[in-house]
């Protein structure tokens, strides 16, 4: 969300800077060109992810935010302030990374408070801040361990503790969830989520997991090759993407040349979930014979995949209860079909 | 045990019986061979060995002479060690954060090379180098710094001697550069094992270069600077050739174990100064290991 006042004279006024802000920022490495004009703002408050494949740059804006490299062209702006040339340790920025890296000579409290110890705060206040923290984030029993006798899940979210401590004004997380199981990654989503509201900070994460994403962001950037494809509500996205890789990678799609099934040649998409499979196509809706190829049971729904023509294969989501799903088998003629307004036109 | 199990054990065995062999037999039972001497005592007399149990020769150890020697090789040992400590440490570090792969590369050779060549040809050459003759006198007079070496090695009885070739000094300096690989080595494996990500997190938590070298970097090295510690104490304290081509007079604990057994034919004194060592570096160790160097393994 961002705040707009009017000023006296009826002008929009933004009232609170951006939490960060990106200007035109290019990242090189070597010949490699890993971002490539990247523009987009956070604002302050807000839970901001960074989606996308493997070597799409995002990691790569994580890490021009909190310091660790340094853009090659364009400008990183923090509340409003250049800080694209200042090291790590001036800039109140904290990161949670994606292999904790908590520091095994020193027991977890000490890791937690090492911030604060480094801001020569005395030790029995700092302590208490640590020790206080840790019970935030359930730990309190484990201030004396070393990081080595503690689980995954664990030394997590004393990753977590250890960067909260000095109150910073971001907080970056990088994959935070990744080494994680199933089960312990849903339960994450919902306390980082929780602590976000509580805490007031803008947080801004990094993942390849769209779930991730969709689930804990309030805006999502999609990156693709070095370049932002869109950024939006998780909502939005899902509904409305822009273009056929948003379309693919949030949540899954299929992604058709609209030729197939009337006069029009543009790309449009269409969720699985919103595809049936019947006879014949009913009024109302738009739909094209396929041939079925396999069904994937999922547990709620069932993934039918079926053929077009040589080229184009679409998914459908079958509700695993359907009572027609049965008739549905392998090499069967059959229709798809769904609601026109369904359809996305991608760009 | 069953018959898996039991074959397992077995072949084990015949695996690591001639290192078991090598270990037991040669090393273990000869040092205790010749430790075992030093309980016996010589006849001075006679000459002979007298197999008697007894803690005489032991206790000779703490007469002023020998004593002095003792204090003399430790001294030595330590200075030499955290000489090379202090040297080791920002090469290592150069090389390991600050070198481009060529560069590491050459420093590699550099350092690893003077081990190609043979130990004795490496001393006597600083023997040149460092006598009144030589290249470093030479360069030191052209800068006019003849006279303030003299006055260093005349004034002080700790360090100097007739010429740096005959000095306490000289002498560490050799020592110095002998043992300087072994102790960049350990500290280079340690460096390269700290991963850079904590290096990151350190920074990202507010230190400075400095700050994140003193409380994450230095902790994770100790247990290299000890293990190259161990290499420079214990060579130093062994060796019996550096002191007497490069060196005051005075003995040192190897030259004593060496004339000891050799000439002398007292083998009980010089078993009882090889023990000498092995208690140092034991006392090394449990210092160490009491300063927490070895908390990050």
């Amino acid at each position: 969300m961002e705040y707009r006042l009017r000023s006296c004279h009826g002008q929009k006024v933004n009232a609170m800077p951006a939490a960060i802000e990106f200007v035109g920022v290019e990242k090189r490495f070597g010949n490699t060109l890993a971002l490539q004009n990247v523009n987009f703002v956070v604002n302050q408050g807000e839970f901001f992810a960074m989606l996308g494949p493997s070597g799409s740059g995002k990691t790569t804006c994580l890490r021009l935010i909190a310091g660790f490299d340094f853009p090659t062209a364009g400008s990183i702006k923090l509340e409003g302030q250049d800080i694209s040339a200042l090291p790590p340790f001036l800039r109140p920025v904290n990161t949670v990374f994606q292999d904790y890296a908590l520091f095994p000579h020193m027991s977890v409290l000490e890791n937690v408070a090492y911030g604060l110890m480094i801001a020569k705060e005395n030790k029995a206040s700092r302590e208490r801040k640590a020790q206080e923290l840790l019970d935030m984030v359930r730990l309190g029993a484990m201030a004396k361990r070393r990081p080595s006798e503690l689980s995954g899940g664990q030394r997590q979210r004393v990753a977590l503790a250890r960067a909260l401590a000095k109150q910073p004004k971001i907080l970056l997380l990088d994959e935070p969830l990744g080494a994680l199981d199933l089960k312990l990654r849903e339960a994450m989503q919902a306390e980082l989520k929780l602590l976000h509201r509580e805490l007031g900070l803008t947080f801004i994460l990094v993942t390849h997991d769209q779930g991730e994403a969709l689930s804990m962001a309030d805006r999502v950037a999609v990156f693709n090759e070095g370049q932002i494809e869109q950024i939006d509500t998780p909502e939005e996205l899902y509904n409305q993407p822009k273009t056929g890789f948003v379309a693919r990678f949030v949540g899954s799609a299929n992604v058709l040349s609209s030729s197939l099934f009337s006069t029009k040649d543009n790309a449009i998409a269409i969720r699985p979930e919103y595809i049936k499979l019947g006879e014949k196509i009913p009024a109302l809706r738009v739909g094209l014979p396929v041939t079925v190829l396999t069904k994937l049971y999922q547990g709620a729904y069932t993934r039918v995949e079926c053929r077009v023509n040589d080229t184009t294969h679409i998914a459908a989501h079958i509700n695993s209860t359907d009572i027609t799903l049965p008739t549905i088998t392998a090499s069967k003629p059959i229709y798809a079909y769904w609601l026109a307004e369904h359809m996305v036109n991608l760009a | 045990m069953n018959q898996a199990q039991n074959k397992r054990v077995w072949a084990l065995l015949l695996l690591l019986f001639p290192a078991l062999l090598w270990l037991t037999i040669l090393y273990l039972g000869s040092l205790f061979g010749l430790l075992w001497q030093s309980v016996y005592r010589l006849d001075d007399f006679s000459g002979q060995v007298i197999h008697q149990v007894g803690f005489h020769t032991i206790l000779q150890l703490f007469t002023d002479a020998n004593f002095d020697i003792v204090l003399r090789t430790t001294a030595m040992a330590i200075t030499v060690t955290i000489a090379a400590a202090l040297l080791a440490l920002p090469l290592a570090y150069t090389m390991v954060f600050h070198a481009g792969k060529r560069q590491r590369a050459i420093l590699y050779v550099a350092i690893l090379a003077p081990m190609w060549f043979s130990y004795l040809v490496k001393v006597y050459g600083w023997r040149v180098l460092l006598s009144r003759e030589g290249l470093i006198y030479w360069v030191l007079d052209k800068v006019g710094l003849a006279i303030p070496l003299d006055t260093l090695l005349h004034s002080f009885p700790a360090i100097g001697g007739a010429s740096l070739a005959a000095s306490f000094l000289g002498m560490f300096l050799v020592f110095l550069y002998m043992w300087l690989p072994f102790m960049v080595l350990p500290i280079v494996a340690a460096l390269e094992r700290v991963p850079q990500n904590m290096l990151n997190a350190s920074s990202d938590l507010g230190a400075t270069p400095w700050q994140t070298f003193r409380k994450v970097t230095l902790p994770l090295t100790w247990p290299g600077i000890i293990a190259g510690g161990i290499f420079t104490f214990s060579l130093t304290l062994g060796d019996y050739i550096i002191p007497q081509v490069v060196g005051a007079p005075g003995y040192f604990i190897g030259m004593m174990v060496y004339t000891q057994q050799g000439t002398v034919g007292n083998l009980p004194l010089a078993a009882a100064f090889s023990l000498v060592p092995i208690i140092l570096i034991m006392l090394y160790l449990s210092m160490a290991k009491r300063l927490g160097a070895f908390d990050a393994l």
